[in-house]
């Protein structure tokens, strides 16, 4: 079998992932110091293998690695860990690593399991303004990832500690306040993110298909999902909605983002857009 | 050959004095090695919590010399002027200073008496200082027979009882809900032995605006003033619970003084910012539904006792005195490390109590 340095890359910082993901699982269910960073070294050197791979696979195509569905979904896992890893150094917590690094290597599973040969694209899939559509969209669903995350560790702190039975791995969690902060400011990194990706989407559409918007499953499903995270962030300025309502909004608001990057896919056989 | 203590702690010397000799533990260390070069100090090892800097030294030369020149060391080694320790030191040498130590360890001198923390605290102290070899025979010994002292005092009285525990839990569980409580303003309900522990506890983990509400104004004015707190009068508490984070209600009503409808209002005048309500009252005075509240939190002392900690880890690590001190510090439940502490503060490494605060609670 003969493999391309950029797949070896690929496979090594999936491998790093995964390692990694087990590693901060073990630090939520005994936490060690040793045993965190080690958790922080493997995925920061799968990290870096996964950058290199990038590098190679742009030297190689000379065009942006986001021509086919399993170089965008790698991107997305690469932009997952990116985000992780840039919470991790910015609030010195490594239980979010259990939550958030699992979707990294799930969708980073997803690209293995696709096919990888390099495809040719035709002159519309082609141009600044589809690559930056792409690479937007995609690290603003990373933070939207993070965002979820946040949210599910907000809902499971919390029903831990009303309950009246409140588990040992509540006392790991990281406190409520600091999820809060980390779902806002990951849903204030996202947001303009998305905004950007559609502009830049409708453009492209509009310069190709000659309408900036057309009644495509996944344009409605990227539109919805905007608008839950426009309506989260304006509830909480007017109304200060936090806490349990906000955390739930983001995960529904995650599902959405999903669906429109992979669900529709799915349902429509795996094409480029 | 003399052993002796010398140290400041929260009676002696301010917050401030205290914040500037603190050394977080990863500092340790070369602290040690400044301390080497007090050429009559055998031996040497550094205490180092939220409440108190202590040296412990065994003296070759004459007892003040030494002590003299440890005391300018450590002002050389943060840029103090030696004046602004002035009082702020005491020291006690030989069977005193053994005494002491067993004190500090057994948690009889601490702030919360019976805190839990301090034996952990002692136990990384020492180990550091054997990791960098500035123990000798003599700490050696004192520290090992400290760490049995305090065990048996643990285990033998009641020091370690219900009331203190409650009162900890509660701040856990604060911790759980507001990161870091450094900024964070509390309301007392009612003045009495519980409250003020309560407090105590609080403020040993940074809780620094206090308001005190109690039904005889008097006392709420002679509990705020002994915490530098605001007395508020009693029918004004619910107007003040806009403002806390933490309300903690200790009075003796005989009925409830907070029900659902209000807190549900108050969380709404509040924007929904969190709230943690904690009963020790009996019987109680906060209803129970309040808990249903979104963005409220309440316990009660009985749910308090239920809620353990987790006490240490496994039984493997509790068999060994060192895996155990070391998993004092592993298990730290401080952002930065994640999982569950003993030694709060003292592993806080590097930039200090303030500014890993605001990093940690995500403040800017």
């Amino acid at each position: 079998m003969n493999m391309t340095i950029d797949q070896f890359l690929f496979y090594f910082a999936l491998a790093g992932y995964l390692l990694g993901t087990l590693h901060y699982l073990w630090n939520v269910v005994s936490p060690n110091r040793h045993v965190a960073a080690v958790a922080t070294a493997v995925t920061l050197a799968g990290f870096a293998a996964h950058t290199l791979s990038f590098l190679f696979r742009i030297y190689a195509l000379r065009r942006p690695p986001f021509g086919s569905p399993y170089e965008s979904l790698s991107f997305f896992a690469w932009a997952i860990v990116l985000v992780y890893l840039i919470y991790e150094l910015r609030y010195q917590n490594r239980i979010m690593g259990a939550f958030v690094l699992p979707l990294a290597v799930l969708a980073g599973s997803g690209a293995a399991a696709l096919p990888r040969r390099i495809a040719e694209l035709g002159p519309t899939l082609q141009g600044i303004g589809l690559w930056s559509h792409i690479a937007l969209a995609l690290l603003g669903n990373a933070a939207f990832a993070m965002t979820c995350c946040a949210g599910v560790m907000y809902l499971l702190q919390e029903h831990q500690l009303k309950s009246r039975h409140p588990g040992r791995i509540t006392f790991r969690l990281p406190p409520l306040e600091l999820l809060d902060d980390v779902a806002v400011k990951s849903v204030l990194f996202g947001f303009p993110l998305l905004t950007l990706a559609l502009i830049s989407g409708s453009a492209w559409a509009e310069h190709v298909r000659g309408s900036f918007f057309t009644l495509r499953p996944r344009e409605i499903w990227s539109i919805l999902s905007w608008l839950i995270y426009a309506g989260l962030l304006y509830a909480r300025v007017s109304a200060g909605w936090r806490g349990r309502k906000a955390a739930v909004l983001a995960i529904l608001g995650f599902c959405f983002v999903l669906f429109a990057f992979i669900g529709v896919k799915a349902f429509k056989g795996w094409t480029l857009l | 050959m003399e052993l002796f203590v010398l140290g400041l702690n929260h009676d002696t010397a301010s917050i401030d004095l205290r914040e500037r000799l603190f050394f977080p533990e990863r500092e340790l260390p070369k602290a040690l090695d400044v301390l080497g070069e007090v050429p009559e100090l055998a031996e040497r090892m550094i205490l180092t919590t939220c409440n108190r800097v202590e040296v412990y030294g065994v003296a070759e030369g004459p007892l003040s010399q030494t002590v003299e020149s440890v005391v300018a060391c450590l002002g050389r080694h943060r840029s103090l002027d030696p004046a602004q320790f002035d009082g702020a030191f005491y020291t006690h040498a030989a069977a005193a200073a053994a005494r002491h130590v067993f004190r500090v360890a057994s948690s009889l001198e601490s702030m919360v008496l019976g805190e839990p923390q301090i034996l952990g605290q002692v136990k990384s102290a020492y180990s550091i200082a054997r990791a960098e070899q500035s123990t000798g025979i003599v700490l050696n010994n004192l520290l090992e027979q400290a760490f049995h002292v305090a065990k048996r005092v643990r285990t033998e009285t009641g020091i370690a009882s219900e009331p203190v525990s409650i009162a900890s839990v509660a701040v856990d569980l604060a911790r759980k809900i507001f990161g870091d409580l450094a900024g964070r303003t509390v309301l007392i309900l009612g003045a009495g032995e519980m409250a003020e522990l309560a407090l105590r506890h609080l403020m040993d983990d940074g809780v620094q605006s206090i308001l005190v509400a109690n039904r005889t104004y008097e006392r709420a004015v002679a509990l705020a003033e002994q915490f530098r707190g605001r007395a508020v009068t009693y029918d004004s508490f619910q107007q003040e619970m806009l403002n806390a984070d933490i309300v903690i209600s200790a009075t003796s009503a005989p009925h409830l003084i907070l029900k659902k409808e209000d807190v549900q209002k108050i969380i709404q005048e509040r924007r929904h910012r969190p709230i943690f309500l904690i009963d020790i009252a009996d019987p109680r005075d906060i209803d129970a539904a309040c808990n249903e509240v979104d963005k409220s939190i309440s316990t009660t002392s009985t749910t308090c006792s239920r809620w353990r900690r987790p006490t240490r880890r496994s039984g493997s690590a509790r068999r060994s005195g060192r895996s155990r001190s070391s998993s004092g510090r592993s298990s730290c439940s401080w952002p930065g490390c994640g999982g569950w502490t003993w030694c709060r503060r003292s592993c806080r490494s590097g930039t200090g109590w303030r500014r890993s605060a605001k990093r940690s609670s995500g403040r800017p």
